[in-house]
């Protein structure tokens, strides 16, 4: 960025500052997901000591949490191309890290459920002796989310549940759980596909380039009738783009490393705008729970209202919790009306005092502009 | 697996289907060994019947390529008849042409004969023909002192009792009985067997009369090899049998016409042997065992076996007291694909998981599966978990990949789903415990640790509880490296005070001086209230896709406890179990009972005080039960029965309660280096001799009991004799399980 663009972009912020302030606009946050522990496990040539092509491995055992991922870094000479660092996670997930391709600052695996993993550091070719691997951090999974109402009882099911109609179930395949890090901390929002490899969020989650090179998007983390976890393919996100996001209406679009796979779907952005009217539902995160879906006492209450932006929102009565932003609010047809993007908790002493979406009916003409 | 050969064999052999019907009663049959061994027995009552059915066996054999070979020097007799029958090869009244010309054949280089092939319309008479050629005399031109080539047969008589017909005016002294009739089987001589079943009957019918008298039957295994095309030895997901344990069969391809060889490589022979001797073959054959030494990757155990002690570290195979099957229960992941090297097993939902086919099994391709020796040390899924933990376990004695710590167990498995919520998955495992554990079952092992959410374990407690007169239950301590005290929350570790729950540590493999197993970022929990520990390093085991891997964790300790549990169950129950009315109503070893022998034969090592209560496991010292074990100071090792010894020794020791000890309670007395004392086990509060009481521990005895004499009855090569030593030199002792 050019001196002068750097000064323009200083004057935008604080010109639009000064009208957030006079609107009394919350400043939107994803969630915070946990914590980050320093782990410290480096893998010297000292503890190499397996027999090739394996020449280490080791595990980690966290039982009281959902999931944890791990900050994989390289320290001295990179390694060659042939070697990787191997994740085995108890839901039959295996993850390869190659080495070679660990940036500096560190890789963040993907989210490793029921906080058991078994690693192996795998490397044909000999490692060179001065090279350490490391897994610096661990990220764990342990607050508890406490799941709020805009009505009486937080009306939150698990999306396989038996009161979720099927017709509902089979739209929330291209739902995603988004983990990332911001700033160096754990957080959550939801996604959802809008093309086969393309993920629309909200701009507030993933903004940066950081925020995209963490981001895992966890398809198929949900709970079945009988209470079962499981976690689908987790994408990354090739590469934060300015031009993909939109400040204004808080969504930004993500390339994932590669389609999830046909059977996940996609959310279609409808040509007109969709009906708004009677009930809606939004497929989400709430937390850093699976899957989940609001349908009672789903409806808008008024649009538009401004956001961000003049006009771009509308308000609802449909239960979220902090992590379902970026969750897509549908109407009873199926058809995309918005993008959830604020709790009326989560900012109490802003001016928001309800639950906002930002308008599809907004969203699909700055998408039809980005993606021509 | 057997449900599946059932419904796939057309052939209706009783041999066969006492074949299967041996069930996995015999853990050999569950691995499926090819080469089959089965018994057989003549049937007749004359020697001209007996005649027959000798040349029926042979030809039979002989014709499928069965029969079995060995030399034999012509010593004295040069005559082929004459060695035969002095070799106990042949019986009965005259011997067949086809057996001379069979034999002719085996011996070309000492005879020839007349070789005209026979009609095509016989040839699938196995007994019709000779290698496909008509049967004709031989012209043997042997001399004393030559060697041929003879059956390999170990016949053994068998006397029986059988009714038979007798004129009217019989009488005992009318019988007579062989050199080879041996009645002591009905507790008597013949002469005392005839006259007990024959009874002089009052006003007796005349005429003919049925009488009870002794029959000599013969019996010999009959070992029936490997043949790919066989659909019994294909059903039997067969293995390969190693060199040195198949035995020298005929050689067709210079005893059999050319025609007779074409159909013997076309099909196979050996359903059509077996169907001809199905009359004569019993199930009380075996399918050949493999040996310890035929497992490809044991020389990879050795380690292990070492540590634990385990009899299999000195290549040697079980003795036959420890090889009778005990289920075993497995609460683990679900084990959905089967492995070459993992037994049949049975599932919650009552189906059956057969081993899988390996590439040695088939001819192999590029989509072969491994051979079932490949080790992969990648093969890390945790979604393995359960068939990892049943291959440490019972991994089968079938000359495939490695052996378990029992490789006679018979595995039932139970899925248990982690991918529950935490609290779903504590309700779930108290239901499984309560509904699931099958009949039959000793032991269960549980190689995972919950932690409840909002509830506590009183749930699973009670379902634990309830089978503390059954179901010995070993839990996994878990890999958080912590140290865990005194209401620990962890499901079930932290249950053991249950008498019928067991927690093992995971330790190192420091031989000498043993520590708990630790890694950088894991290791296991320790806890003086743990009882036992047990390697948890690189522990060799199965895995999906045919292959094994090492695995670490606790997860691979609590399974070598388990397995060795079930020895003791299965040893046990066999040696004591000497009551069939209270067998035959289920009769079982308390769960207490092998637990505390697990805790009071464990190796005691200083490094682990306070980390687990006992030691590292000690198989061979656990699972031999029947006699005292002494290791004296000056080295000598006796096991035997104990025939004098103080009734009451002394440790001297501040406490009272400690200073007296009756000695038909102490369980074991070990000498403790480092304080230049011995550790004490006894059981406390019951009778004495009781195993039901308290087993207590004073890790301070100071033994004040010296110069008393004790006595041990003990058998070498066969003698008996009794060895004394002073009790001062009693360096180890452990007690039997039970006494008498």
């Amino acid at each position: 960025m050019t001196r002068l663009g750097k000064w323009r972009c200083w004057l935008f912020l604080m010109l639009w500052g000064a009208a957030a302030a006079a609107q009394d606009i919350p400043v939107l946050e994803s969630r915070i997901d946990g914590g980050v522990r320093a782990l410290d496990l480096a893998i010297s040539a000292a503890e190499r000591t397996g027999e090739a092509p394996v020449v280490w491995t080791g595990g980690i055992s966290i039982p009281d949490t959902d999931y944890l991922r791990l900050l994989v870094q390289i320290k001295g000479p990179p390694a060659p191309a042939t070697a990787s660092l191997f994740f085995f996670s108890e839901l039959d997930q295996e993850f390869a890290v190659p080495l070679a391709d660990v940036p500096e600052g560190g890789h963040w695996t993907g989210l490793i459920p029921n906080g058991r993993v078994t690693m192996a550091l795998y490397s044909p070719e000999p490692l060179n002796p001065e090279t350490t691997v490391t897994i610096e951090n661990l990220s764990i999974q342990q607050d508890e989310v406490l799941l709020y109402s805009v009505h009486g009882e937080a009306q939150l099911w698990p999306i396989a549940s038996p009161e979720v109609p099927l017709d509902v179930q089979a739209l929330a395949g291209p739902v995603a759980f988004l983990s990332f890090f911001d700033a160096g901390v754990p957080r959550t929002c939801t996604g959802f596909l809008i093309e086969p490899d393309l993920l629309l969020t909200n701009q507030h989650c993933i903004h940066s380039q950081e925020t995209c090179r963490t981001m895992s998007a966890v398809f198929g983390y949900q709970r079945d009738a009988a209470g079962r976890l499981a976690m689908g393919p987790q994408r990354r996100c090739t590469n934060y783009e300015e031009r993909y996001s939109s400040f204004d209406l808080d969504v930004t679009a993500l390339r994932l490393s590669s389609p999830p796979g046909p059977e996940y779907g996609v959310i279609e952005i409808p040509d007109d705008p969709a009906d708004m009217a009677g009930p809606l539902m939004i497929i989400q995160h709430p937390g850093d729970m699976p899957k989940h879906v609001s349908l009672l006492d789903c409806e808008m209450t008024a649009s538009p209202v401004s956001g961000r932006a003049p006009d771009t929102d509308f308000t609802h009565t449909c239960d979220t919790a902090s992590g379902s932003s970026g969750a897509p609010i549908l109407n009873a047809s199926g058809q995309l009306v918005g993008v959830h993007h604020y709790g009326f908790q989560e900012a109490p002493d802003s001016a928001w005092h309800e639950n906002r979406g930002v308008l599809a009916a907004l969203v699909t003409p700055w998408l039809d502009v980005i993606l021509r | 697996m057997r449900i599946a050969i059932q419904g796939r064999i057309a052939l209706k052999s009783v041999a066969l289907a006492a074949i299967f019907a041996m069930d996995a009663a015999s853990a050999a049959a569950q691995s499926a060994v090819p080469e089959l061994v089965l018994e057989w027995r003549s049937r007749s009552d004359n020697a001209a019947e007996l005649s027959a059915e000798v040349e029926t066996l042979y030809l039979s054999l002989f014709n499928s390529g069965n029969l079995t070979l060995r030399n034999v020097k012509m010593d004295p007799s040069p005559f082929v008849e004459r060695v035969l029958r002095d070799e106990k090869l042949f019986f009965g009244a005259h011997f067949p042409q086809s057996i001379d010309a069979m034999m002719c054949d085996l011996n070309p280089n000492l005879c020839r004969r007349t070789r005209t092939a026979a009609p095509q319309s016989q040839l699938a008479d196995l007994t019709s023909h000779v290698g496909g050629f008509a049967a004709s005399q031989g012209r043997w031109r042997t001399r004393v002192g030559d060697t041929i080539v003879v059956p390999d047969y170990n016949f053994r008589s068998i006397t029986t009792l059988v009714r038979r017909q007798v004129p009217g005016d019989w009488a005992v002294d009318d019988f007579t009985i062989s050199p080879d009739m041996d009645c002591s089987a009905f507790k008597g001589t013949c002469e005392d067997v005839i006259a007990r079943f024959n009874p002089p009957i009052i006003q007796a019918p005349s005429g003919k009369r049925s009488v009870t008298l002794p029959q000599v039957q013969w019996q010999t295994p009959v070992t029936f090899r490997t043949d790919a095309r066989s659909k019994l030895v294909q059903n039997l997901a067969g293995a390969q049998v190693t060199s040195e344990r198949t035995k020298t069969f005929t050689d067709p391809s210079d005893a059999f016409s050319p025609v007779w060889q074409e159909q013997y490589n076309g099909i196979s022979l050996n359903d059509l042997a077996l169907e001809t001797l199905q009359p004569f073959l019993r199930a009380t054959g075996t399918i050949k065992e493999y040996g310890l030494g035929d497992e490809p990757l044991v020389a990879r155990q050795m380690d292990l076996f070492k540590l634990i002690h385990h009899p299999f570290a000195n290549l040697v195979d079980l003795p036959e007291q420890h090889r009778h099957p005990v289920i075993v229960v497995v609460i683990d992941s679900a084990v959905t694909n089967g492995h070459c090297d993992l037994p049949m097993m049975t599932l919650s939902d009552g189906q059956t998981l057969a081993p899988t086919a390996s590439a040695d099994d088939n001819e192999a391709t590029a989509d072969s599966p491994p051979d079932c020796s490949e080790i992969d040390p990648l093969a890390l899924s945790q979604s393995e978990h359960g068939a990892a933990v049943a291959g440490v376990i019972a991994s089968p004695e079938n000359g495939k990949g490695m052996v378990g710590i029992n490789p006679y167990a018979r595995l039932h498995m139970i899925s248990f789903d982690k991918t529950l919520s935490r609290d779903r998955q504590i309700v779930r495992l108290a239901e499984q415990l309560m509904t699931d554990i099958p009949v039959g079952a000793r032991v269960a092992n549980l190689s995972f640790g919950l932690l409840p959410d909002f509830q506590g374990n009183s749930e699973v407690e009670s379902a634990l509880r309830i089978h503390e007169s059954r179901l010995l239950i070993v839990a996994a301590a878990g890999n958080e490296a912590k140290a865990l005290s005194n209401g620990c929350q962890l499901i079930p570790a932290c249950l053991n005070a249950l008498e019928n729950v067991i927690t093992v540590v995971g330790l190192d493999d420091n031989l000498d001086n043993p520590g708990p197993w630790r890694t950088a970022t894991q290791g296991s929990n320790t806890s003086a209230m743990f009882e036992i520990g047990a390697p948890a390093m690189n522990v060799l085991t199965t895995t999906s896709g045919n292959v094994f891997t090492h695995m670490s964790g606790t997860s691979f300790a609590a399974p070598q406890v388990t397995a060795a549990a079930s020895l003791i169950f299965s040893t046990g129950e066999f040696i004591y179990g000497d009551d069939p009315a209270l067998l035959l109503a289920g009769g079982q070893i308390a769960p207490k009972v092998v637990k505390d022998r697990l805790i009071y034969t464990a190796d005691f090592f200083p490094g682990l005080n306070g980390r687990v209560m006992a030691g590292r496991l000690n198989v061979e010292r656990a699972i031999n039960l029947q006699y005292a074990q002494f290791e004296l100071f000056d080295g000598r090792r006796i096991v035997g029965q104990v025939v004098e010894v103080p009734n009451t020794i002394a440790c001297r020791s501040p406490d009272p309660a400690q200073q007296f000890q009756p000695w038909w309670n102490i369980r074991r007395l070990t000498f403790n280096d480092a304080k230049d004392r011995h550790i004490l086990f006894r059981h406390v509060g019951g009778q004495d001799g009781s195993r039901y009481g308290a087993l207590e521990r004073d890790a301070s005895c100071l033994v004040a009991t010296l110069s008393p004499m004790v006595e041990v009855r003990r058998t070498v090569d066969g003698v008996p004799e009794v060895v004394s030593f002073p009790f001062s030199a009693i360096r180890d002792y452990t007690s039997p399980l039970f006494q008498g």
